[in-house]
């Protein structure tokens, strides 16, 4: 397939998803100029953090006053995933040029991961796959900055009673109950619950983090117990 | 002094993803840190997730009259049915606002 092709096909794969995408990043708009960052805070980072979960967590901690480096550390927790993703990727692009593999690592996010990683695993390998990431990878782009801009303009005129803010809550329980597949992923759901209600008054808003590495170190423990290795 | 630590955590996040594509990365991670890795989602998403639907004012608000907690519910459940985060959404929002428009 040529390189337009495989451009194209990425972007149009990536479109469906944007209907779960925009929402999400309308909410984060309003989210961010309302636990007080500036417009145009709130809009570079989505430029130069360009990660929905990690922005999230950015602007709970810093709505309840999180030290500097605490803020830093959650959300280097919070993006360990996109190593999973690059170590699956990497298999496809690692003979890529410099250039390339820097451009791409920029791009790769949840969304773009699944559609891309699904064209590289199941269909038939060629010299331009990488173009399929690519055109997911700017699709998700270009959404995420619209409706950031969206959310930070049209926010302080929506009503507070329509509770928006809320997609995100639902966005996270739609990503957790479909990836729970497994019994340790459901026992690490239910850990992190659990510690997250306990230890909600430790300082610094150290319960994102100690929840979840917790609920992680306990889940490898007794997968390691149960499968020996 | 609020840019330092949006530059550090754009930092870090593009670090995280251009790692695994260098050169410098092992090609193999052990199998637990690769297990690991897989719960992360999990792990860092339910706290969150608890702290928006439980958690206002500082306080946890557990009972009947907390919307959140039906509309959470709701959104479980068609989670769990239908796999989409868009129907998920339509119907979590749309629980929220009837039992807030019921209990209020």
């Amino acid at each position: 397939m040529s390189k337009a092709s495989e451009f194209k096909n990425g972007c149009l794969q990536e479109l469906p998803l944007q209907l779960g995408v925009f929402p999400f990043g309308i909410a984060y708009g309003i989210l961010g100029i309302e636990v007080g960052l500036t417009s145009i805070q709130t809009f570079l980072l989505s430029i130069i953090i360009f990660a929905g979960v990690s922005q999230i967590v950015f602007t709970q901690l810093f709505s309840i006053f999180t030290p500097n480096f605490m803020i830093v550390g959650t959300i280097g927790v919070v993006n360990l995933r996109h190593v999973l993703y690059g170590i699956s990727l990497s298999r496809y692009l690692k003979e890529l040029s410099l250039k390339w593999r820097i451009i791409l690592s920029y791009l790769i996010t949840d969304e773009a991961f699944a559609i891309s990683y699904k064209r590289f695993s199941e269909e038939k390998k060629t010299k331009y796959m990488h173009f399929h990431l690519l055109g997911s990878g700017i699709t998700l782009w270009t959404s995420w900055q619209i409706s950031t801009l969206v959310g930070i303009f049209i926010g302080p005129s929506i009503p507070e009673s329509l509770n928006l803010e809320y997609v995100i809550p639902l966005s996270f329980i739609a990503i957790v109950v479909v990836s729970i597949n497994t019994k340790i992923k459901l026992l690490v759901f239910i850990l992190s619950a659990l510690f997250s209600i306990i230890l909600k008054d430790l300082p610094w808003n150290l319960w994102i983090i100690t929840s979840a590495l917790m609920s992680i170190i306990i889940g490898l423990l007794i997968d390691k117990f149960r499968k020996g290795y | 002094m609020i840019w330092p630590v949006i530059f550090l955590s754009g930092i870090l996040t593009y670090a995280t993803r251009f790692l695994p594509l260098s050169k410098i990365m092992p090609k193999n991670l052990p199998k637990f840190v690769q297990e690991g890795l897989q719960y992360v989602s999990i792990a860092v998403l339910t706290p969150i997730i608890i702290n928006s639907i439980l958690i206002s004012d500082n306080d946890f608000i557990i009972s009947e009259n907390n919307p959140k907690i039906y509309a959470a519910l709701a959104a479980i459940t068609v989670a769990l049915i239908s796999k989409s985060i868009l129907i998920t959404l339509i119907v979590g929002l749309s629980v929220l606002w009837i039992f807030e428009f019921i209990i209020k």
